[in-house]
């Protein structure tokens, strides 16, 4: 028997009945031939799949979809990305990913990235934005060689701006782990757990800002791009963002008000240090 | 009674190696503080305390704890493979460049300077970055010190090391200072004692903003401390 309702309906608790959950894996390849790349190997199941749409770059743009249309309590997702040697991959969503209130059980996402030598691989997802009672735990794990270029980009929202929603209890967990030649060179956990709306407020965690980011740009060029990123970064009130490089990585953090001093503030700095105008599906 | 003195035999290292004296430099560090008083988070001893609790029980204070506990256990069973992916995961855990030099550069000065003066078979060498929790960590596991007090003692060093930054930085005086480090021996005790019981995968934290001032740090115009 299954319980038929919006996830982000106000279901009384059923613990007695099993909920119907989403579960969806999608893995696929890059690789390089004369010039171009082109997807590999897909794999699909469940409600994720991934799209490649024509463009005019060299690069290869995967756009992953959510078919469950948002993140509800106990779904499981799974993505594996392998870009092969000399491949350049952009992978996308195209549309804010929201994650539904839970009764209870912890949603996961994990996310793996291969790069394989003289790769290149920009991971880009739109933001992520939590409801109060919300419960993710996300995990990124990247392995690549010295010579291939990683850029990751995360955000996150909490709470919805419109109805000015508070979080009162949540759990939003993000880790990542990157290897390079195989060696652990960053790792990051950022938890909020509890009050989350409260936690923000203090002035260590976001000083009552509500979107939170992080580029991390792992590359041979990393901390030589240090001043250029600098120059791309406007630091203001609605928006504090800085740039720091150090151990063959650049990361840039941003803390914003909210979901549009978050992209006021980071789309430009995104067009210009990677060179390339946002994924097509950012603008749609 | 006998126990009890050789506990406290056994603890005197402590006091040398956490000293303001040992040549570690730890004075020259601020873990963002500077930033912190820059901009105004951090002007009293009310809002030193709250910066310094969201340090120890959401932020690296906590973090350190745990790494700590790890390389203890690591170096105490000699066991070389699980200590090098502890001090892998502290160094790469720097969330910036200024908090990589922080961790790092009193790691290795700790490690030179222990090894030198304090030397012991059970104290292995790391050769290339070794953080700083882990470190201490080894060092007390190699002299037999217990770790409850180890990392106690760690964090309580850490807690002075920033009251003085404040004292240096001018929000707080002498007398305020020494009264938030008194303050802060019950966040100290609680952190340390959950960090014992916690694993790797329990290292997190939420100090984003202030994990950003390290960033800002480094074009701050006029700065005493390296991070």
């Amino acid at each position: 028997m299954y319980v038929s309702a919006w996830p982000s309906d106000g279901l009384a608790r059923t613990t007695s009945l099993t909920r119907q959950r989403a579960i969806g894996r999608v893995a696929f390849s890059a690789q390089y031939f004369s010039g171009y790349t082109k997807p590999g190997r897909i794999s699909e199941s469940g409600s994720m799949r991934v799209r490649m749409p024509r463009h005019d770059g060299k690069g290869l743009e995967a756009v992953l979809v959510n078919t469950a249309g948002g993140i509800a309590c106990g779904d499981h997702f799974s993505i594996a990305v392998a870009a092969g040697p000399d491949a350049f991959v952009t992978v996308a969503t195209p549309a804010a990913e929201k994650v539904y209130r839970s009764d209870g059980p912890v949603a996961e996402v994990s996310v793996d990235l291969t790069l394989g030598p003289g790769s290149r691989m920009d991971w880009m997802p739109q933001e992520t934005l939590l409801f109060d009672q919300a419960r993710l735990a996300r995990k990124l794990c990247a392995a690549m060689p010295d010579d291939a270029s990683l850029s990751v980009f995360e955000a996150v929202v909490f709470g919805r701006a419109a109805r000015r929603e508070v979080i009162t209890d949540g759990l939003f967990e993000d880790r990542w782990r990157i290897q390079r030649g195989g060696r652990l060179i960053y790792a990051d956990t950022l938890k909020l757990s509890g009050p989350i709306s409260e936690l923000l407020a203090r002035p260590s965690v976001a000083g009552g800002r509500h979107a939170l980011a992080t580029f991390l740009h792992v590359a041979p060029d990393a901390e030589a791009r240090l001043e250029e990123a600098r120059q791309y970064l406007v630091s203001t009130d609605e928006c504090e963002a800085a740039a720091s490089a150090w151990n063959g990585m650049l990361a840039v953090r941003f803390c914003a008000a909210g979901v549009e001093a978050l992209r006021r503030s980071a789309c430009p700095f995104l067009v210009s240090f990677r060179h390339a105008p946002l994924p097509r599906v950012w603008l749609s | 009674m006998a126990d009890r003195s050789s506990d406290l035999q056994a603890v005197l290292p402590l006091f040398a190696w956490l000293s303001p004296s040992y040549p570690v430099g730890s004075f020259a560090y601020s873990h963002t503080l500077e930033w912190a008083v820059e901009v105004g988070d951090v002007t009293r001893d009310d809002s030193l305390i709250a910066w310094l609790t969201d340090f120890m029980t959401l932020g690296a204070g906590r973090t350190d704890a745990i790494l700590l506990c790890h390389a203890w256990r690591a170096s105490a069973m000699g066991d070389r493979t699980m200590l090098r992916e502890v001090n892998d995961l502290a160094l790469a855990l720097s969330p910036s460049a200024e908090l990589h030099l922080e961790t790092s550069q009193q790691g290795r000065s700790f490690l030179d300077a222990t090894l030198a003066a304090w030397p012991t078979p059970g104290l292995m060498d790391i050769e290339s970055e070794v953080a700083f929790p882990v470190s201490v960590g080894m060092a007390a596991a190699a002299h037999g010190i217990p770790l409850p007090v180890t990392v106690q003692a760690y964090l309580f060093a850490l807690v002075q090391t920033l009251v003085s930054a404040a004292i240096r930085l001018a929000p707080i005086g002498q007398t305020a200072g020494t009264r938030v480090t008194a303050a802060m021996g019950a966040v100290v005790r609680e952190v340390a004692g959950v960090a014992e019981r916690l694993s790797l995968d329990d290292v997190g934290g939420a100090t984003f903003r202030a994990d950003l001032g390290s960033f800002h740090h480094e074009n701050q115009y006029t700065r005493l401390f390296r991070s």
